[in-house]
């Protein structure tokens, strides 16, 4: 029996075995889930005129009297409240089931609220929350680890002397009662430990473990955690309890191996702990992510598979020296032992990263072990540090959700608002009548552009014009969501609320980025060069014919089609696609230029998409870049899979034309051949994607026969992990549909 | 004198077997051997080729009307091509909407061709990788393959040539020191090199001796053709040549693959020769009997 069975087992008892849509299976969290809301009710109904920031307050007392904490006997980790770091169903969601709606209907006329669902179920843009994205959370963990709770909370006691509103002294209450409600809880767990301690029929593993948990939960992490144990706890408790209290989504578990180095090396000098201690430690913590799940339950439903449980590893310290250190090769380690999908690897890595770093990652990824997203530190810190941070807060950067890195406790991360630029085209070709209303926005036809310029040049002004439309929209209403759910005891923790006396969701942190995530560039670069080709260099049909033929979804005109093909794409490192790319972009950056979003920062700009190219590519028809009806759409930067017939040398080199130190985050979700390609070529091909500052990288590498094979005898196969976008998943778990869309996949 | 620039027809990126790391390869067109089982048989010719394919033919007739010497006659479902009128002018290739008609072969001049291989510099220095030269066979490209090897050398690339090493010796003496590693095709026993290949098998044998003495680095690659050279007698033979040749670093063995019968008629040839191919694990069979003649280390090609 694998080592950590009974650990997982219990978890797998505990958790659902889906993740979204459904709870954990403990009836005594479930009761007083149910209890916390019923007294939220009772209360706002007694108080009707309570605002949200009142209610917040009184969420903070109800939830911490009434939630049950939950241990794990195998484990020393004491964190679970019952929610996942917010991703399931919790008491949190009071708010936005209370006044999301009210809010909305009191302050947004109608006539825009319809426009903002309509954009939404017309697949033109996806925000992940009421106009603002309300679930990708980084909370403070380094101003944790080191003050602790604490630390924070005398922070704003202070602060609390020099209030100059009722409105800010509430702020700043609240956000003290939020912080010692996070104490109750971890009082709570201390409680629950001691209580286990007197089973009986513990094991003697059992009874270190309870015992671990009792000591440290008596103080941390209101007082900053001492040991390297409290420390990667503090990973997990604060997401859980801050997901609660705050009703957030937190996803990120933390950087452990350059966070919590020098605790591990000072419990090794004290004796404390031993080398295999830890990684038994780091084992169990992962084992616990990844038994979140039921890892062989079929991926059908959106969210399916989807933990956003990241694991930032690599990287470098805070004078930019790489970090790649005995922890990260346990984390690594640990992760291909117990044949983990989660958490996500996400991995720091540098051009002056060591050699065995890269050979690693090759080694797992090179098994069909597809767990890691590679995040170019040559990039991203360069980024962070021309948007303001100092390159000491830059180094540190954290990963969470999916793609993307920020500063914990200076930057709150908020990238879940799409735009489809694919879909702006379609609306411009297809001109479907009513949509225009629906949408709020005129949408230019086509058909009669004289040139190949002017056909660019409406596309790009529509996509321009269109955004604008929308964010006006964002960053107008997005200001209401502070009466809707503020996080008071969140937003302590990042810079600038406590002096501003503000809640991060008004406006109160120093740094407000906001980010738009851009879907579908490479369909629309083709689609634009395949029109010059067709109709302004062959001169074969003329723009309105053309497009006929593409709104007839190339019925009968194949050879069209394939002509079409045969111009320029994004990926083929010629100079019309690159130029053209790089025009496209410019044009967004233009765009935002002179916005403020609805808390005074900047909009941003990542490339990436989730499961969108699948599911808004079955609802979208052709394009002129050959694509068909219902076809999936490009993967982030990815050239389009039925385009590219490049090797891998020519997709990376075409790929550097762009600055992504520009960008928030931008993806290449690349298929190597495992026929092909060794472990060692893999490495230098890693190491290449850094050397060229290119971004973002999550590879996939396997045989097209291993996946056909796994199809007809998943028992065979089941240790086989694919990247299928955001996140990873045991191939033979996949459904039908996703298995064939990873086997078609262009592979290098 | 030959100018420095010559017909290439094609440059592959990402080639991950023909010599350590990443790597370019560069096939030149135009080779003096014929052997009979050729994979590319579009590289035999020194001149520009047509490649047509009527399986990919769409019978649009865009070829037909471009075409200045009148070389293809399409009816509802046929398509007929006239090669012998052809002039290689590629006008037919360019307009041809299906990929049923390629034209093979691009004179290229050194520098464009390393302008092209440069693009790939930073994959060959994380992997240590470079460039090869093969063809068709480059050494029956001397003036381009020598000046081309030393810009290369000069670039900082590593270098390998795939050769059959049947060449005049002092077009090897002249590049000799601008090549990191040879790859030297070993294709039948002395006493059939002339039949199966066309080449004199004491000039090869010469010019790897001279390799060999002069400190060369040498991987024999030796294409498995079942029935034809894959005897005992092969075997013996390739292990006492690895052996006794000091410069011999590995023995790489290649499985015999059809590619070469689809491109022979494509090249309007016919098709002259067809073998099986290995079963699964068969070549390594074979592979296994040769490290048991050899201390040399003995690998195997995938396709």
């Amino acid at each position: 029996m694998n080592k950590y069975q009974n650990l997982r087992d219990e978890v797998r008892a505990y958790c659902p075995d889906a993740v979204v849509f459904e709870r954990c299976k403990e009836k005594e969290q479930l009761d007083a889930f149910a209890r916390i809301k019923e007294k939220m009710d009772d209360y706002y109904r007694k108080y009707p005129d309570s605002n949200a920031m009142e209610m917040r307050r009184k969420y903070y007392q109800i939830a911490s009297d009434e939630i049950i904490p939950k241990l794990f006997l195998n484990s020393p980790f004491y964190f679970s409240l019952g929610i996942n770091g917010g991703w399931l169903e919790h008491p949190g969601t009071w708010f936005h089931e209370n006044f999301q709606s009210e809010v909305l209907a009191k302050n947004v006329p109608q006539e825009d609220l319809n426009h903002f669902m309509n954009r939404r179920n017309e697949h033109f843009m996806l925000c992940c929350g009421a106009y603002v994205d309300s679930i990708h959370h980084l909370l403070p963990l380094t101003k944790m680890l080191k003050k602790g709770i604490s630390g924070i909370y005398a922070e704003v006691q202070e602060e609390l002397q020099n209030v100059m509103s009722e409105e800010e002294r509430l702020f700043l209450e609240t956000a003290a009662d939020g912080l010692l409600a996070v104490q109750k809880i971890q009082l709570k767990f201390h409680k629950k430990a001691l209580e286990k301690l007197q089973d009986p029929t513990l094991t003697a593993d059992q009874k270190k473990f309870m015992q671990m948990a009792a000591d440290a939960s008596k103080r941390v992490p209101w007082e900053a955690p001492r040991t390297f144990f409290e420390g990667l706890n503090l990973f997990f408790f604060a997401r859980e309890c801050f997901g609660l209290l705050d009703s957030l989504k937190v996803y990120s578990l933390g950087n452990p191996d350059s966070m919590l180095y020098d605790f591990y090396q000072a419990d090794l000098a004290a004796g404390r702990i031993t080398k295999d201690e830890a990684y038994d430690l780091l084992c169990r913590f992962m084992v616990i992510s990844d038994a979140h799940y039921d890892g062989m339950r079929t991926v059908s439903l959106y969210g399916d598979h989807e933990l956003e449980q990241p694991v930032t590893i690599g990287g470098c310290d805070k004078d930019g020296i790489p970090v790649f250190n005995e922890l990260t090769r346990m984390i690594i380690e640990g992760h291909r032992e117990n044949d983990l999908v989660f958490p996500k690897l996400h991995c720091r890595i540098g051009k002056n990263s060591p050699k065995e770093y890269f050979d690693e990652l090759a080694k797992d990824v090179g098994n069909s072990r597809c767990v890691h997203t590679l995040f170019n530190d040559d990039v991203i810190i360069p980024g962070l540090i021309s948007r303001g941070r100092t390159p000491e807060e830059a180094r540190r950067y954290c990963c969470c959700g999916c793609w993307d890195g920020f500063v914990d406790g200076v930057e709150n991360a908020d990238v879940a608002n799409y735009y489809s630029l694919a879909r702006v085209l379609e609306a411009m070709i297809y001109q479907d009548p009513g949509l225009n209303e629906k949408i709020g926005y005129v949408f230019e036809p086509l058909d009669d552009a004289a040139s190949p310029v002017e056909f660019r040049d409406r596309v790009c002004r529509a996509i321009r014009e269109c955004l604008r439309c929308m964010l006006k929209d964002l960053t107008e209403y997005g200001k209401l969501y502070s009466q809707i759910s503020p996080h008071p005891a969140y937003s302590v923790g990042l810079d600038g609320c406590i002096k501003n006396r503000k809640d991060d969701t008004a406006g109160g942190a120093d740094v407000n980025t906001r980010v738009i995530t851009l879907a579908f560039l490479p369909n629309v670069i083709d689609s634009i060069l395949a029109v010059k080709r067709i109709c302004f260099d062959l001169k074969l049909c003329s723009v309105k014919d053309f497009l006929d033929v593409v709104r007839n979804n190339w019925e009968g005109r194949e050879e069209l089609r394939q002509e079409a093909m045969r111009a320029s794409y994004w990926g083929d490192d010629k100079t019309e696609s690159k130029e053209l790319g790089k025009y496209i972009l410019d044009v967004l950056f233009d765009s935002v230029k002179d916005l403020k979003n609805e808390r005074g920062g900047t909009y941003e700009f990542s490339i990436w998409i989730y499961r969108e190219f699948r599911y808004w590519g079955e609802q979208m028809r052709a394009l002129p870049d050959g694509r068909r009806n219902g076809d999936p759409l490009a993967q982030a930067l990815n050239p389009s899979d039925f385009r590219n017939h490049e090797e891998i040398t020519t997709t990376m080199n075409a790929l550097t034309c762009l600055d992504y130190s520009k960008l928030i985050s931008s993806n290449l979700n690349l298929t190597f051949s495992k026929e092909k390609i060794t472990p060692p070529i893999l490495s230098a091909l890693f190491k290449t994607f850094i050397d060229k500052e290119l971004h973002l990288l999550q590879p996939n590498c396997f045989s097209k026969a291993e996946l056909e094979d796994a199809m007809i005898h998943p028992e065979d196969h089941k240790n086989l992990i694919v990247k299928v976008c955001g996140f990873s998943a045991r191939f033979v778990a996949l459904e039908p549909q996703w298995q064939k869309i990873i086997l078609n996949r262009y592979q290098y | 004198m030959e100018k420095s620039e010559t017909l290439v027809f094609d440059i592959e990126k990402f080639s991950v077997q023909d010599g350590p790391g990443i790597r370019s390869v560069v096939f030149l067109k135009g080779c003096p051997l014929h052997c009979l089982w050729c994979h590319n048989p579009e590289s035999q010719s020194f001149q520009k080729e047509i490649m047509f394919s009527e399986r990919l033919c769409i019978y649009c007739g865009g070829c037909q009307s471009v075409c200045p010497e009148h070389c293809h006659s399409i009816t509802e479902n046929n398509h007929l091509f006239h090669r012998k009128n052809c002039i290689f002018c590629g006008k037919c290739t360019e307009k041809c909407y299906s990929a049923a008609l390629g034209i093979c072969g691009k004179e290229m001049s050194v520098d464009e061709v390393l302008t092209e291989v440069m693009k790939d510099k930073l994959f060959y220095d994380n992997s240590g990788g470079g460039v090869t030269l093969s063809g068709g066979e480059p050494l029956a490209h001397p003036v381009f393959t020598e000046d081309f090897l030393k810009k290369a050398k000069d670039s900082g690339l590593h270098t390998a040539v795939e050769t059959s090493g049947f060449a005049a010796v002092h077009s090897i003496e002249k590049i000799f020191p601008f090549v990191d590693l040879w790859l030297w095709d070993i294709k039948a026993l002395p006493s059939q090199y002339k039949d199966l290949t066309g080449a004199d098998w004491n000039i090869v044998a010469e010019n790897l001796h001279f390799i060999s003495e002069h400190g060369g680095s040498i991987i024999l690659r030796c294409p498995m053709i079942p029935g034809i050279n894959d005897s005992e007698e092969n075997l013996n033979f390739i292990a006492a040549l690895a052996t006794s040749t000091s410069g011999v670093k590995q023995v790489d063995l290649e499985p015999y693959h059809p590619l070469g019968t689809e491109k022979r008629c494509k090249l309007g040839k016919g098709n002259q020769f067809a073998a099986e191919m290995y079963g699964k694990g068969e070549l390594e069979i074979k592979a296994e009997q040769l490290r048991n003649l050899t201390d040399i280390p003995v690998s195997v090609f995938t396709i």
